[in-house]
């Protein structure tokens, strides 16, 4: 992976996956007793500051917000993109450095890693996690975000597909699965918005017919133009949107692989 | 319920389907991909055709507004184009060597088209286009080819878009992009890469998927021949979805240009598998340069089919006949969503029209309108443009506009 391609990951880290704390915190015993009591903000950064994301906890809950805060804040900051990429995928026993406001929250902090562990306990489940069918639900959806968030990262940043990016027209896509979750991305000039839920007025619509081929999908494990044929998968309405969109969610899978 | 009421089921075609997807990527893939039209609303595979229909294999007949998605243009098996080829096959078709009849079919498309001066020939529109830029290079010495966004020139990878598997930034790094009907982006592309272009190429109007068909805007390819001309490029048209459908002469003709190099497929031949690229003979002896060849391209029985095929145009009339029946067809639309307040926008030569309805921008209507004429009867695509062919009748329109109307029923009540 090169630099660049390192960066697009660093992004998808902050911008993708660490925001999906706010789901799990919701949905996970194991992280609500860890986070009560916790009433602080916490930054995510690279050295330099871009990118970063800001979890809130307050209340046991989590909050995420993506332009970084202001004042006296709690910090980790990564020293580059690489590292950050290590610490994400535990490939590291280092850890980032905190600031001034940070070490005040040392005992916290000692607990993020469990915290930050709930998240690839869903999103890379072992066969007994999925086993529980709302557990199972929970990963689908949660790893629907991650597509729909992801999608914004690799198109806003990733070089390789920006001329595509460029090409797409604007509008609204909205990804849902048959009685399950939705998710959507406002595509304009060639930037994205990406949230949860199904969109007001789509110009798209990629709906997926069950959860369990919601999951294949994801995971990369289902040839999707046999699953359109046979109507698992169907698309709507301004079909080059979606089209277009395809390739982004290939090129998420490549750097989610690992 | 009266027979056009019926509305068809495909069963087997999805069940065939479910196979296929096990042990051909996709099921279907490329350009019949059901992914492209509303899969499951649509027949995928056919059993039988004749004339402007076909059956599929669940035994729903349709009128073809695809055509094929454009060879066949006298009529499912033609008996005459037919007859030539089994008389071809009788005597011989894929040899060690090409037959009489290439030279007869090259003297053929030499006198018809008026800047030919020579033909060569391939299986695939996308063999000739390609080719043609080969072409153009090995002419003027330059890399670098303009082309118009949406234009569909096959499947190579130099115009392929990026995003389809295996396609590489590095594949398009000598291929700049222009707006159709923009002469002022063309000429200003031409002087950011004086001396570099090889080649402009472009269909002969913009008929493009999920869009409008535009036509060119008076004057546009006067403007482009002169600059092309005046700046050694080589202009290359695309004829391969409409040759044949609007003029006898080729489209150059018909819109009133001098091609340098001209692509033809679909329609030469009535559905036998040949393409042709023709050229000016300032051309000709690059072209000779040009290694490009496959195993059944000197197959001489497509080569007597697109004979017959041209003679048969040409004797019935049916570059007329298309208009009229393709005007026919539009006007009746049009009509139709006057009458269920739907408005209508037709576009797009008759011969090769399209519709959609004006203030479905996202084509939620007409993906629905396309599903409903179809499973009555009559094969619509809702997102590319259609064919006519000189062997749809006035009785075949009239039952297409019936089916028509039954969906445009569905569609207010459903809107």
């Amino acid at each position: 992976m090169n630099r660049d391609q390192s960066m697009v990951l660093a992004r998808l880290h902050l911008g993708a996956i660490l925001p999906l704390l706010e789901d799990v915190a919701e949905y996970d015993p194991v992280v609500q007793e860890a986070i009560s009591g916790w009433n602080f903000a916490l930054q995510f950064r690279l050295a330099g500051g871009d990118p970063s994301t800001t979890l809130v906890f307050k209340d046991g809950r989590v909050t995420v917000q993506r332009d970084g805060s202001k004042g006296f804040t709690p910090a980790l900051t990564f020293k580059d993109a690489e590292f950050l990429n290590e610490v994400f995928q535990g490939r590291t026993q280092k850890s980032p450095r905190p600031n001034l406001a940070g070490i005040f929250k040392a005992r916290q902090l000692m607990q993020l890693d469990k915290v930050l562990g709930r998240l690839e306990h869903y999103l890379k489940p072992q066969p007994e996690t999925l086993a529980d069918p709302e557990t199972f639900a929970f990963c689908v959806r949660l790893t629907l975000y991650a597509v729909a968030f992801g999608i914004k990262e690799v198109g806003e940043h990733d070089p390789e597909v920006r001329p595509i990016v460029l090409e797409l027209p604007d509008g609204t896509v909205e990804m849902r699965i048959v009685n399950g979750p939705a998710a959507h991305l406002v595509v304009k000039g060639g930037r994205f918005e990406a949230q949860r839920g199904p969109a007001e007025k789509p110009n798209a619509i990629l709906e997926i017919a069950d959860l369990q081929t919601a999951w294949d999908t994801f995971q990369g494990n289902i040839d999707t133009f046999g699953a359109v044929g046979s109507g698992r998968i169907r698309l709507r309405g301004l079909i080059p949107l979606v089209e277009g969109i395809n390739p982004l969610m290939d090129r998420l899978a490549y750097y989610l692989s690992d | 319920m009266s027979k056009t009421e019926k509305l068809y089921s495909f069963d087997k075609s999805m069940a065939l389907f479910e196979e296929a997807a096990s042990i051909i990527p996709g099921g279907i893939y490329g350009h019949f991909s059901p992914t492209l039209t509303v899969p499951g609303s649509f027949p995928y595979y056919a059993a039988k055709a004749e004339g402007c229909r076909y059956t599929d294999i669940d035994g729903n007949e349709y009128i073809d507004y695809m055509c094929g998605y454009g060879p066949m243009v006298l009529g499912y098996r033609n008996p005459v184009v037919d007859k030539a080829a089994m008389d071809q096959l009788a005597l011989a078709d894929c040899t060690n060597h090409p037959g009489e009849v290439m030279v007869k079919l090259a003297r053929r498309l030499v006198e018809l088209i008026p800047t030919a001066d020579w033909a060569f020939f391939g299986k695939n529109g996308g063999d000739m286009t390609t080719y043609a830029i080969l072409v153009a290079r090995a002419h003027t010495n330059r890399k670098k080819i303009i082309r118009v966004r949406g234009h569909y020139h096959g499947v190579a990878p130099w115009c392929t878009a990026l995003g389809f598997g295996g396609i590489i930034p590095e594949d398009h790094m000598h291929i700049l992009m222009v707006n159709w009907n923009d002469v002022d982006e063309f000429e200003k592309v031409v002087r950011q890469h004086r001396g570099q272009i090889a080649a402009f190429i472009a269909q002969p109007y913009h008929h493009i998927n999920f869009g409008d068909q535009v036509m060119p805007a008076p004057g546009y390819w006067q403007a482009i021949q002169r600059i092309c001309r005046e700046e050694g490029i080589v202009l290359i048209l695309d004829d391969v979805r409409a040759g044949f459908r609007l003029s006898m002469k080729g489209s150059g003709d018909y819109f009133g240009f001098e091609p340098d190099l001209i692509c033809y497929c679909k329609a030469i031949a009535n559905g036998y598998p040949i393409s042709a690229c023709v050229g000016r003979k300032e051309l000709m002896n690059a072209a000779s340069k040009v290694f490009f060849t496959g195993s059944y391209w000197a197959s001489q029985v497509p080569m007597a089919a697109a004979l017959a095929t041209l003679q048969e145009l040409e004797n019935t009339g049916a570059i007329e006949k298309m208009k009229d029946m393709g005007t026919l067809l539009m006007e009746g639309l049009k009509e139709l969503g006057h009458r269920y307040g739907l408005d209508v926008t037709t576009s797009g030569p008759p011969a090769l029209p399209f519709m959609r309805f004006t203030e479905d921008r996202d084509f939620f209507w007409q993906q629905l309108f396309c599903a409903e004429v179809t499973r009555r009867g009559s094969f619509f695509h809702p997102h590319h443009n259609w064919f006519i062919s000189a062997a749809h009748e006035k009785k075949d329109i009239e039952e297409t506009l019936n089916h028509a109307e039954a969906a445009m029923k569905v569609v207010k009540e459903k809107i």
